[in-house]
């Protein structure tokens, strides 16, 4: 039983790793779509990229947004500082290390969704390729 | 751009040494658990991130009048940079006109710089004018330049392309309006007819080096129809002397190693001496 407890614990414990590494993954996906986006259609047709560009960077940030705004809403119940009272969890039970993922995971989205923001603004302001 | 950037920085950095100073100062009382959080989220999350995001648009909206020129260019400069020179023609409303090594600028006008490489990367660099711009294979890139004040200045690849990378250089010139004028007027011209243009023929220099109204046709090196009147060899890794010319005609490999041109010792000295001679004539 002790073992399966351990398992168990362990699961939980790459999962609040994979939580936090979530949002920053995302925010990468995003800026390299939107890069790469932008570099071959500027290498290979100049003339109508930037429109292009910028329906892509839409779609792209669009998608990015509504998948972080459902973490950062999974992240806030995980951190379950309503519940508790209290935005800290400095023991060393499980409970705390399950907080202290959702907490990370919370801060990280919330990074994520200002890069994301910000790296949709570009291809707004440049109006040509050079 | 640079003054707003700057008076915006002195303002964020006078408020955190401000607040640095206050903490040090104040009574060692713990501030409260809620103060604490408001300090944290507002200085170190809300604060910055307006102050960044409004810097990020405003600068992004005043990017695209920065890159562009503040009048039309007066003259535009095709730089090809080819491994270890720099092949340079001017081109303007009324002519084109050839020439390699040196570049030379009309005071307090805009110029554009158009750069190519038909081998390796280079980059086109002359620290007293502007920054560095790359010549990339297959791409074509553009530097601006407006030269302030009249002088000759170094230019140097600024990127390892070789061996010889060290001894790509070029001189720049700034020159007023009227000189440059009658600069480029003269180096339009074809070449005076003299004596040596047959011994350079001859030994075949002509396959790779163009002397405008000679036989010389060659386009894989530099074009010398006015060879003398610039002031280095070899892209400024020697100076215009005779002396210096027959040394790098005889053993063009030992001034700048795995160079294009082949060494030309073979040929009789006398040789040697009267097609240095003959380009040091083309003035």
């Amino acid at each position: 039983m002790a073992g399966d407890e351990d398992e168990q614990e362990l699961g939980t414990e790459v999962a609040a790793l994979l939580w936090i590494a979530l949002g920053p993954a995302i925010w990468t996906a995003h800026f390299l779509g939107v890069y790469i986006t932008g570099a071959v259609l500027c290498a290979k047709t100049p003339a109508v990229a930037l429109g292009t560009t910028r329906i892509v960077t839409v779609l792209l940030t669009l998608a990015a947004l509504a998948m972080l705004l459902v973490l950062l809403r999974l992240a806030w119940r995980r951190w379950d500082v309503v519940r508790h009272g209290d935005i800290l969890h400095e023991g060393d039970s499980v409970e705390d290390r399950h907080r202290f993922g959702g907490h990370a995971a919370f801060l990280l989205t919330g990074l994520a969704i200002i890069g994301v923001l910000m790296m949709a603004l570009p291809p707004f302001f440049i109006d040509t390729c050079r | 751009m640079f003054w707003v950037v700057l008076a915006l920085s002195i303002v964020v950095w006078l408020a955190v040494i401000g607040v640095a100073i206050y903490a040090m100062r104040r009574n060692r009382d713990i501030a409260s658990d809620h103060t604490g959080l408001w300090l944290i989220l507002g200085g170190g999350v809300i604060i910055p991130t307006v102050v960044l995001s409004v810097l990020l648009v405003w600068s992004l909206g005043v990017m695209p009048t920065l890159r562009e020129p503040s009048r039309p260019p007066a003259l535009v400069v095709e730089i090809s940079a080819e491994r270890f020179w720099w092949r340079v023609r001017y081109r303007d409303a009324n002519l084109v006109v050839d020439s390699a090594n040196e570049l030379r600028l009309p005071l307090g006008e805009p110029v554009e710089i158009i750069l190519t490489s038909p081998d390796v990367i280079h980059s086109f660099w002359v620290p007293n004018l502007a920054g560095k711009m790359d010549a990339i294979p297959g791409r074509t890139t553009r530097l601006l330049l407006e030269p302030e004040r009249v002088g000759r200045f170094r230019g140097q690849c600024a990127e390892f392309c070789g061996t010889s990378h060290a001894q790509m250089a070029f001189a720049v010139e700034v020159m007023p309006r009227a000189g440059f004028d009658r600069w480029i007027a003269a180096e339009a011209r074809p070449a005076v007819p003299l004596a040596g243009a047959v011994l350079f023929e001859t030994h075949g220099c002509g396959a790779c080096h163009m002397i405008r109204g000679t036989a010389a046709r060659g386009t894989a090196g530099p074009d010398l129809t006015h060879v003398g009147s610039r002031r280095t060899i070899a892209a400024a890794a020697l100076p215009m002397r005779e002396a210096d010319l027959i040394r790098w005609i005889a053993h063009t490999e030992d001034v700048k190693p795995e160079v294009n041109m082949p060494s030309f010792a073979m040929l009789p000295r006398r040789d040697i001496e009267a097609l240095a001679t003959y380009l040091l004539a083309l003035k």
